[in-house]
């Protein structure tokens, strides 16, 4: 972000040198140079710097992320809505004020942004829904859900948004836990289902940071979400894959007190498919896969289903209704 | 209601539906109309029989084979099973 826009001072630049404005950086000194960082499991190549991610040595990488020319449209389109089109191994999306991106082969995003230099949003889509089409691409599971360690363990939390994941996770973490991702679950692998890392950042509301005695002031509003805030979790984040545990699915309901049961298979498979994250980046070709994958979840592991009152604080319920359900199920396993 | 189902008919699953093996029976989906059918260890010996290929009365003589079952009530419960398929739009009759 700052060496984008990094101006030459004044004071020791020549005055005869024409002024050139808000420049690229690269076509004043040659490309900038990448920066390497690591998120869900995957080391990035980015020209951009991708803000909450952990830092990466320089060598080897998994994905390239370069500004450059992104085509109107994929080639064939398999799917496509107003934002995007796509085929299993290509994705262009666009999104209005922020610009367009090119996600191919599961390895590269090219960005081309609306306003030159302008990174902060680009760097946010980049690590969601470009990041979300590359791990489609590579055959990946992926859950729109808050995971935290317990006893060793990943407890996965779905729900809609605004059913409270981040802030079950964060009161979790308040009282023991450690964050393994705030936002999305990739799982490494099926048999049996392991969750990998996502980065150490929480995005929470200014209610959930009272909850857990952080101050939004000192914090970073995020783009596009309004009234949440981008939270540091270095401090709690486990940076390992873990076998998952359990799967907690938070729905509001019209019922005056909150209840929890476990969930049947289909209405488990269902659930799944309801918080997949980026879900119409499964292509039609994809489907059977994906179907097939979240059945192998289902059947190694408990899936529990947590219905919230829409009005009133039920938090303190969820958070230990979630504790004690994974306390039972490590009884019933030891 | 719906068409009976005839003895030559030949079941094939849906192009379009979601097939994932749970326990010892199935759980299918229908992408079109986003439907789910749980299916038992029997339903799924059917389900996988329903090749385009097969046709019901075999189906039958099959399942006869593997389950402790009479014929008559084989046929009843396959034939019912299909038209639910059928209805789901999980499986069709092109013949």
């Amino acid at each position: 972000m700052v060496y984008r826009s990094c101006r030459i001072d004044s004071a020791i630049a020549p005055a005869a040198w024409p002024c050139k404005g808000n420049l690229a950086p690269s076509q004043d000194f040659g490309p900038p140079l990448p920066h390497f960082c690591r998120a869900y499991g995957l080391t990035l190549r980015s020209d951009i710097p991708l803000d909450g991610t952990l830092a990466a040595p320089a060598g080897a990488f998994d994905v390239d992320v370069v500004e450059g020319p992104v085509p109107a449209r994929a080639d064939p389109v398999e799917a496509e809505t107003l934002r995007w089109t796509g085929n299993a191994r290509e994705l262009v999306l666009h999104i209005p004020r922020v610009g367009r991106f090119h996600v191919t082969d599961g390895r590269r995003i090219t960005y081309a942004p609306v306003t030159p230099g302008a990174a902060d949003p680009l760097g946010l889509y980049v690590l969601g829904s470009a990041l979300g089409a590359v791990l489609h691409q590579r055959g990946q599971q992926l859950l729109h859900a808050s995971c935290v360690e317990l006893g060793g363990k990943a407890v996965a939390i779905c729900g809609r948004r605004g059913a409270g994941k981040s802030t079950t996770a964060a009161m979790l973490c308040r009282q023991g836990a450690r964050l393994l991702t705030d936002d999305v679950a990739v799982f490494a692998r099926l048999d049996p289902p392991w969750i990998v890392p996502g980065y150490p950042q929480a995005k929470l509301t200014g209610e959930a940071l009272a909850r857990i005695d952080r101050d939004p002031a000192q914090l970073r509003p995020l783009h596009g979400e309004r009234g949440k805030f981008a939270v540091p979790r270095a401090e709690i984040f486990v940076d390992q894959p873990l076998p998952l545990h359990a799967v907690m699915v938070i729905e509001r309901s019209d019922r005056a007190t909150p209840v929890m049961a476990r969930m049947k298979p289909a209405p488990a498979i269902q659930a799944l498919l309801r918080h997949t994250y980026r879900p119409h980046f499964v292509m039609p070709s994809q489907a059977q896969r994906d179907f097939a994958g979240w059945g192998k979840v289902v059947e190694q592991v408990p899936m529990f289903e947590l219905r919230r009152p829409r009005q009133g604080d039920s938090t303190a319920f969820v958070v230990s209704a979630i504790q004690q359900a994974i306390a039972t199920i490590a009884e019933s396993q030891a | 209601m719906t068409d009976p189902i005839a003895a030559t008919a030949r079941p094939a699953r849906a192009d379009d539906a979601l097939a994932t093996a749970m326990g010892d029976g199935m759980v299918l989906m229908s992408m079109d109309s986003g439907k789910f059918v749980e299916l038992n260890e029997t339903a799924r010996e059917v389900w996988n029989l329903a090749d385009g290929a097969t046709s019901v009365a075999a189906m039958v003589d099959r399942l006869g084979e593997l389950f402790d079952v009479s014929a008559d009530q084989c046929r009843a419960e396959v034939t019912a099973l299909l038209a639910t398929l059928r209805d789901q739009g999980l499986v069709h009759f092109d013949s």
